[in-house]
């Protein structure tokens, strides 16, 4: 490593000065032509997606990609991207492409809790009124200020049914 | 004064080497370790990238580094940081015959608080900054050290802090070029008491006592300015220095000693104080640095730092840094930092006076950012080394070696306001 | 010697210099965590937690059908689309209301509802995708909860929403049920914006072709509903949504706008009629 306080000449210190400000000021710059032409980082939201030679429909699929793989935009065109990712380029629709990376699948403590009461209305309404009773905006029957009914049971069947992207996925590729 | 003892010891005792170094290399300057600018990293995100940070300065941090930056900033934040270790260890070689002389310092700082807000296109900040906190303490007992000598015991206590806080602001003139300012109010306290007690074995005794004190307080106003010309890339520049406009100085200096060996007990006292202004000139700052941010997930950043020294007997000096930090996923980041600490003393020659120290420092800055939606936390670690040189004391000619390693852990957290 | 090693380097960088566009000033600023939470806005957790309330109001108002095989169908053409082309961190629910009315609703974080008159209109399986990924297209653009007007400014990172059901104090969890409230009301009575069915309608035409389904048929599925507004059926849906001829309008000048019009996609009207006849 070069000190420059060991040099005497000022003549030979200041170039020195010019020299190192600009290889490590400029050094990096170098890295630009080689990797980005324009960035875009985007990520495969979906599973199956396929990466097309040309930007339609009826094109060759040249590869598949998996959810949460990283890709590089390049070009937009119409509903079209061409991104670059790892070894090949192709043609993306724009909507599988998402700017965010991929996270987990997020799911909340309510729809996890399968409630055992028979009726779960009652639980749910006596919460809301414990709630609402305390700043005296219940009425005198206890019933709920909002106008609406819920039924939570119902969802919570809904929420009970049986889901799997793969099949799904498989089952949406059919065509007769 | 110091020359006057050691006359009269060198009468006493001959040889003398084990005390006379002990005695004279404990250094007599005011100030722990002036001879460095980069011995304190500051900031969450700078510190683990080795204080590379000019052209980046985008968040509260960048009030201390270059206050231009910090129109850039996403959003307000507080930021706080502190240095929870900061440990430094000094080892001359074989300065006591062929034993090494070891100085420890240990500190616990808080050394970095920050408030940023933003208002329409300009930015305000608020931070209290510690640079320099070098704390050292030492208890030396020797019990018959040397056949003349029944008993030495020494004691040394030194603290030397340096505070800066105060506002900065900073706008954006236009896409490409923000500028800001920074004026901090400078505040140094330094203190260093030793004490030192010496019996002989025909039962002279001497007792030596030196408090010395000094302060500082000044102005640091800091100019600083980003330019990203280029999509990607950001150059900063930045310009500061101290100037102090009061510097008071206190020494107290007792020496009491009794003289058995001619057989009559004579008896030598003095007590001094002295007061006086002592105001160091403070070098200009100069700092120049770029940075590269090719993905959301990866930033590099270099910065050169260039000391100009205002003071007889100083040199420039030019520090380099350079700093990484990579994204792992975006709750989760880690850095890597790589930056010198040059000596800002002249190498020595023929006219050098001892006591006289030559180390450059080279460091080495490890950071791990944990994020969530509002707040991060930081742990990092800073590690330094050095190889040099130390003239230990008049009349040697050679010069010992000397190594100076610190270790410093590290930990900041801010959060999004 | 040390000048010439100037210029080139010099040369060098601005040769490479001119492979970049710039694009936005200071985008690129942005790092890997600024950009993450920026787009959680209200934070998933929190709008599926308050598109569960809107769902269980929607479930309120009509009850649930609860034939499973036909449920499991509906499930299974949404999902076989959402986990293509929907959020990646939101898990889809489709459920089939049993009623004459004829619509579609979709609650934030996931909740997609068809009803049984909606699905007695359609003729194929690429109409159900399309009614289907309309919906799906509301979740993911987040146009609910962009209605509500509780999005902060862009700089910020955290949003109005997220605050309210960030709460766990008890005016919080009041001003939640109000918001419940007023989504609900928004869904049954006032409609989203027209641009933002405009949007949906595009995205569901773009789906539907990234799955290989025919287009057409969507356009199709809308004009069937022209006579029923009349009489009253899809009255709640022709005061939440833009006129049957502004959508088709819009569509048509979409399609030709892309080149859509030479897709020939699938219409799956046979498998369609093996689950949906007994309707």
């Amino acid at each position: 490593m070069l000190l420059l306080s060991r040099f005497d000449s000022k003549l030979l210190r200041k170039k020195y000065y010019i020299y190192f400000t600009a290889v490590i000021v400029l050094l990096p710059c170098t890295f630009t032509a080689v990797v980005f032409a324009k960035e875009m980082t985007g990520y495969i939201k979906g599973l199956g997606s396929s990466l097309r030679e040309q930007p339609k429909i009826s094109s060759k699929v040249l590869t598949k990609l998996s959810r949460g793989t990283e890709v590089l935009s390049k070009e937009t065109k119409g509903l079209w991207q061409k991104v670059e990712v790892g070894e090949n380029q192709g043609w993306v629709m724009r909507g599988q492409i998402s700017d965010v990376p991929v996270g987990v699948k997020k799911s909340i403590l309510s729809q996890k809790i399968r409630l055992q009461s028979s009726s779960g209305k009652r639980v749910r309404l006596r919460t809301f009124t414990a709630v609402v009773g305390v700043r005296g905006l219940v009425d005198k029957k206890g019933q709920k200020i909002s106008p609406y009914k819920t039924d939570y049971m119902a969802l919570e069947w809904l929420e009970k049914q049986p889901t799997d992207e793969e099949n799904s996925v498989q089952f949406v590729t059919f065509v007769e | 004064m110091v020359r006057k003892m050691k006359k009269d010891l060198s009468n006493l005792w001959l040889p003398f080497n084990v005390l006379l170094i002990i005695i004279c290399i404990t250094p007599s300057g005011l100030h722990a370790d002036d001879a460095h600018y980069k011995n304190m990293l500051i900031g969450e995100r700078a510190a683990t990238m080795g204080g590379s940070y000019v052209a980046v300065s985008d968040d509260s941090t960048g009030c201390y580094y270059n206050p231009g930056g910090i129109a850039y900033a996403v959003g307000d934040s507080l930021s706080g940081s502190g240095n929870v270790m900061h440990q430094m260890k000094t080892v001359y070689h074989q300065a006591i015959g062929t034993k090494d002389w070891v100085r420890d310092s240990e500190a616990l700082v808080p050394n970095y608080f920050s408030v940023l807000k933003k208002f329409k296109s300009y930015s305000f900040c608020f931070s209290y900054v510690v640079p320099e906190a070098f704390i050292e303490h030492q208890d030396l007992v020797f019990e018959n050290p040397l056949s003349t000598v029944k008993k030495y015991y020494q004691s040394l206590h030194s603290e030397d802090i340096t505070y800066l806080m105060g506002p900065s602001a900073a706008m954006s003139l236009g896409e490409d070029i923000s500028i800001g300012l920074t004026l901090y109010y400078h505040y140094r306290s330094f203190m260093r008491q030793q004490h030192y007690f010496l019996e002989s074995t025909d039962g002279s005794y001497q007792v030596f006592y030196e408090s010395k004190k000094q302060r500082e307080d000044g102005l640091m106003p800091k100019i600083g300015a980003q330019w990203s010309p280029l999509n990607l890339f950001t150059f900063g520049v930045a310009l500061d220095q101290t100037i102090l406009f009061n510097a008071p100085y206190q020494g107290d200096l007792s020496y009491h000693s009794t003289d058995n060996s001619t057989g009559t007990v004579s008896l030598s006292t003095t007590m001094n104080r002295t007061k006086t202004e002592l105001k160091r000139n403070m070098p200009l700052h100069i700092v120049f640095g770029a940075a590269y941010f090719p993905t959301p997930s990866q930033l590099y950043t270099v910065d050169i730092d260039y000391y100009q020294a205002q003071e007889k007997g100083r040199a420039d000096v030019i520090n380099y840094s350079g700093g990484t930090e990579y994204y792992i996923n975006p709750t989760n980041a880690v850095r890597l930092g790589l930056f010198t600490n040059y000596t800002n003393l002249p190498q020595a020659d023929s006219s050098t006076t001892s006591p006289y120290e030559y180390i450059d420092i080279y460091g080495v800055s490890f950071g791990y950012t944990s994020y969530s939606s509002s707040s991060s936390l930081t742990f990092g670690t800073i590690y330094t080394s050095g190889t040099g040189q130390a003239w230990l004391y008049e009349g040697l000619t050679e010069s010992r070696k000397m190594t100076r390693d610190s270790l410093t852990f590290l930990f900041s957290a801010s959060s999004n306001l | 010697m040390i000048r010439l090693q100037i210029f080139m380097l010099l040369g060098f960088c601005i040769l490479s210099f001119s492979f970049t566009f710039p694009v936005n000033a200071h985008e690129f600023r942005l790092r890997a965590n600024h950009i993450f939470w920026k787009n959680q806005e209200a934070g998933t957790e929190k709008e599926i937690d308050f598109g569960r309330g809107v769902a269980a109001k929607i479930l309120g108002k009509y009850p649930i059908f609860k034939d499973e095989e036909k449920v499991n169908y509906v499930s299974q053409i949404g999902t076989g689309i959402s986990a293509q082309l929907g959020r990646p961190e939101l898990r889809y629910y489709f459920g089939i209301l049993d009623t004459e009315d004829i619509n579609a609703y979709a609650a934030p974080g996931g909740y997609i509802f068809v009803t049984t008159g909606a699905l007695k209109l359609m003729r194929n399986e690429a109409q159900l995708a399309g009614v289907l990924a309309h919906e799906l297209a509301h979740i993911d653009q987040k146009h609910i909860v962009k209605q509500l007007n509780l999005q902060s400014s862009d700089r910020s990172l955290t949003s109005g929403i997220a605050q309210i059901l960030g709460g766990a104090t008890l005016s919080a969890k009041i001003a939640l049920e109000r918001l419940n409230d007023l989504a609900f009301k928004m869904l049954m009575e006032e409609g989203l914006s027209k641009k933002d069915e405009a949007d949906a309608d595009q995205k569901a035409l773009e789906m539907l072709i990234s799955t290989g389904y025919d287009p057409q048929s969507y356009l199709d599925y809308l004009l069937s509903l022209k006579p029923h507004l009349e009489q009253g059926q899809a009255k709640v849906l022709s005061k939440t949504h833009p006129t049957i001829d502004t959508r088709i309008k819009l569509l048509s000048e979409f399609i030709s706008r892309h080149e859509l019009d030479l897709i020939h996609g699938k219409k799956n009207e046979k498998r369609f009629k093996q689950f949906m006849a007994s309707l």
